[in-house]
């Protein structure tokens, strides 16, 4: 899949653009990692970010 | 005609070779549903308060829950428990597997272990025949072997094994009870309570499918599972669990160095992701269940036998040619990677990997092993351990060679093993010291979810009755699943977990009687810790709980404050009053004991 952000646009923005449900108790529970470092939703990207998404889990 | 269940509890007495079938009766299965309402309801009939979980007055039993063995995805789970060598309370661990749904085949809804034999035996069960057969030739083997020769012995490959392991024979407290080679009942040292009894192991085959009431919801749900895999259970199918430790690592809860550290900068060399891109080569079932969540791993020592797999991927080496890591013992789960990698340190993939396959084969809880292991290298590091006490082993954080070294030593009780076998809190009466970092609650280790990150972790490890359990099952549904015998993985709403029990049993069960059963098996159990001797006081967190966790060197993860005596104090009252126990002492009311209809001859020993 490939989607084309604007510039200055946010971690949340994304996750509108890959369809990640616009719902609190789903986006709220996501972890974000952004170059090695912890990203907020209200984040800046910039060219060639590195982001990894992390649903929760437990267990094991 | 009985729906779930077969209405026949197995007693075996080892000490003197007897056997008798007790039928409960319909009602008392849906008051109690199985898994820990059975445990903990013979607990509180046959152990007295002061017995030495060692000795011939334990019980041990294995406990299936009515849902056990009814084909649909989540139902192969069972319980096993008995008073805890670790704890010296209310001992309980889950598998999965098949062997559960194996003995509910063969026409059993669980086993109570009585006495102790004075040589090593083994119980066969072939439907309903009832053996106890010599062990000997079994005692001192590895798990692997110990299957396929009663397999080869009773010539029928068919059957499946629980058994206690080297670990559980030498009485290592946190020694556990494997099923199927790659599933463990792995807390609170349950295989050393069966080691103590010199019962190796448990055969069991069944040829006769669970009955139920009605199959159409059954297949209902089986068809969401894998209808919905992608909303549903999409990690679980392609990772099984361990993918998300990166994330713990981002937000400063990753459990590192004895959880002094709440991040390792290389948690992607030992997580799930780094699993599935570089060692795994299958995903695995238990019964019945179409999310397929459990992780097979192989390691060939020399890169000349690596070849590739069945579909044709290459198989993994070990590039400094010191071990190979064998598929049958299936693969590290979440638990295992973070209590064998971060936990102490280590971000040598192919040294958790041996170490979590050398702990299936000599069986023992991945979880009590890591921590005692890094509660040990932190003891070593400060110098409350010596490298005299340690018989010349040097113990330090990251040393994955050690690692390995000491799961065999612990299992065998070789030199610094035979104390580091007693778990961390006896270690540190033994050596003297480095009690103010120990990671336990009523004597188990803590599982591998800080709670100064999860917040909703520390009810569960404050409250649940072994101890440091991370499972929430002192929630009711979580409680509820573990009593029918149905995982905690499965997505199932509580309308859908209802409609599945109506399936199988045929009961007019409401919602309000399931939360019933859950709060029954937890109410008795907290009775069983209350016997055993333990307080309010034990309802708590260490030390090492109430400080801050910042990160490494190098690290820029969020520092995390301590656990407050307020906060504790908060949790444990309201859980109490949510449980209808006494707000202050947490001893159950007379009130709840009537509501819950628990029978008075367990409440009066």
């Amino acid at each position: 899949m490939d989607i084309s952000l604007e510039d200055g646009a946010t971690v949340e923005e994304m996750f509108s653009a890959i369809g990640v449900p616009a719902d609190e108790t789903v986006r709220g529970e996501i972890t974000i990692g952004l170059n090695g470092e912890l990203g907020q939703r209200d984040t800046v990207l910039n060219e060639a970010d590195e982001i990894l998404l992390f649903s929760p889990m437990a267990g094991g | 005609m009985a729906n779930g269940f077969h209405n026949k509890v197995l007693h075996v007495d080892l000490g003197d070779r007897s056997w008798r079938i007790e039928e409960p009766g319909e009602a008392w299965f849906r008051k109690y549903g199985g898994g820990r309402g059975l445990i903990a309801y013979n607990l509180l009939k046959y152990v007295p308060a002061d017995a030495d979980p060692f000795s011939p007055e334990n019980v041990l039993v294995f406990a299936p829950g009515v849902a056990t063995g009814a084909t649909v995805p989540g139902a192969g789970r069972h319980s096993v428990g008995a008073k805890s060598p670790l704890t010296g309370g209310f001992g309980e661990a889950e598998a999965g597997g098949f062997w559960g749904a194996e003995l509910k085949r063969a026409g059993w809804d669980g086993i109570v272990i009585h006495g102790a034999s004075e040589t090593p035996v083994y119980l066969w069960l072939n439907d309903g025949d009832v053996e106890i057969r010599d062990a000997t030739p079994y005692w001192g083997q590895l798990a692997l072997e110990v299957e396929d020769g009663i397999r080869e012995e009773l010539d029928d490959k068919r059957i499946r094994v629980a058994q206690c392991g080297i670990a559980g024979e030498n009485l290592v407290r946190f020694a556990c009870i494997g099923n199927d080679l790659n599933e463990v009942a792995g807390r609170t040292g349950l295989g050393a309570v069966m080691g103590s009894k010199k019962l190796k192991a448990v055969a069991v085959r069944g040829s006769t499918p669970l009955a139920v009431a009605d199959a159409e919801p059954l297949k209902e749900i089986a068809k969401w599972v894998s209808s919905t895999m992608d909303e549903n259970h999409r990690a679980f199918h392609e990772f099984g669990t361990g993918a998300a430790m990166q994330a713990k690592s981002l937000e400063g809860g990753l459990p590192t160095n004895n959880y002094a550290l709440g991040a390792m900068n290389t948690v992607n060399q030992v997580d799930a992701i780094a699993v599935r891109d570089q060692v795994r080569i299958a995903m695995e079932s238990c019964f019945a269940c179409s999310v397929r969540c459990k992780k097979v791993v192989q390691v060939e020592q020399f890169e000349k036998d690596a070849g590739t797999t069945k579909k044709g991927d290459p198989i993994a080496f070990d590039p400094q040619e010191r071990w190979s890591v064998d598929p049958r013992y299936g693969g590290p789960e979440y638990e295992s990677l973070a209590s064998l990698g971060p936990s102490v340190g280590v971000d040598d993939l192919i040294a958790v990997l041996k170490s979590n396959e050398l702990a299936n084969a000599y069986l023992m809880d991945t979880i009590s092993l890591g921590a005692t292991v890094a509660w040990a290298m932190e003891a070593f590091a400060k110098g409350v351990l010596s490298g005299s006490d340690a018989g010349g082993v040097e113990l330090h954080f990251g040393d994955g060679d050690t690692l390995v070294r000491l799961v065999e030593m612990i299992a065998t009780r070789d030199g610094i093993g035979d104390v580091l076998a007693e778990g961390s809190v006896r270690a540190a009466d033994k050596v003297g010291g480095g009690h103010e970092f120990l990671t336990t609650v009523k004597g188990m280790e803590l599982a591998m979810h800080d709670p100064r990150h999860l917040e909703r972790m520390q009810v569960s490890y404050l409250l649940a009755p072994t101890g440091g359990d991370h499972m929430a099952q002192t929630g009711n549904k979580n409680g509820l699943r573990n009593q029918v015998g149905l995982c905690h993985f499965l997505g199932y709403s509580d309308d859908q977990s209802l409609e599945l029990l109506r399936g199988v049993t045929g009961w007019d069960l409401t919602a309000e009687e399931l939360v019933e059963i859950a709060h029954r098996g937890l109410t008795l159990a907290r009775l069983f810790n209350l016997r055993s001797g333990f307080t309010r006081a034990d309802d708590t967190l260490p030390q090492r709980f109430r400080e801050a966790v910042t990160p490494p060197e190098g690290g820029n993860s969020p520092a995390l404050p301590g656990v407050t005596q307020e906060q504790i104090d908060a949790t444990v009252t309201a859980y109490y009053i949510e449980q209808g126990w006494d707000e202050d002492t947490g001893v159950p009311t007379e009130a709840t004991l009537a509501a819950l209809g628990i029978e008075s001859e367990l409440t009066t020993a």
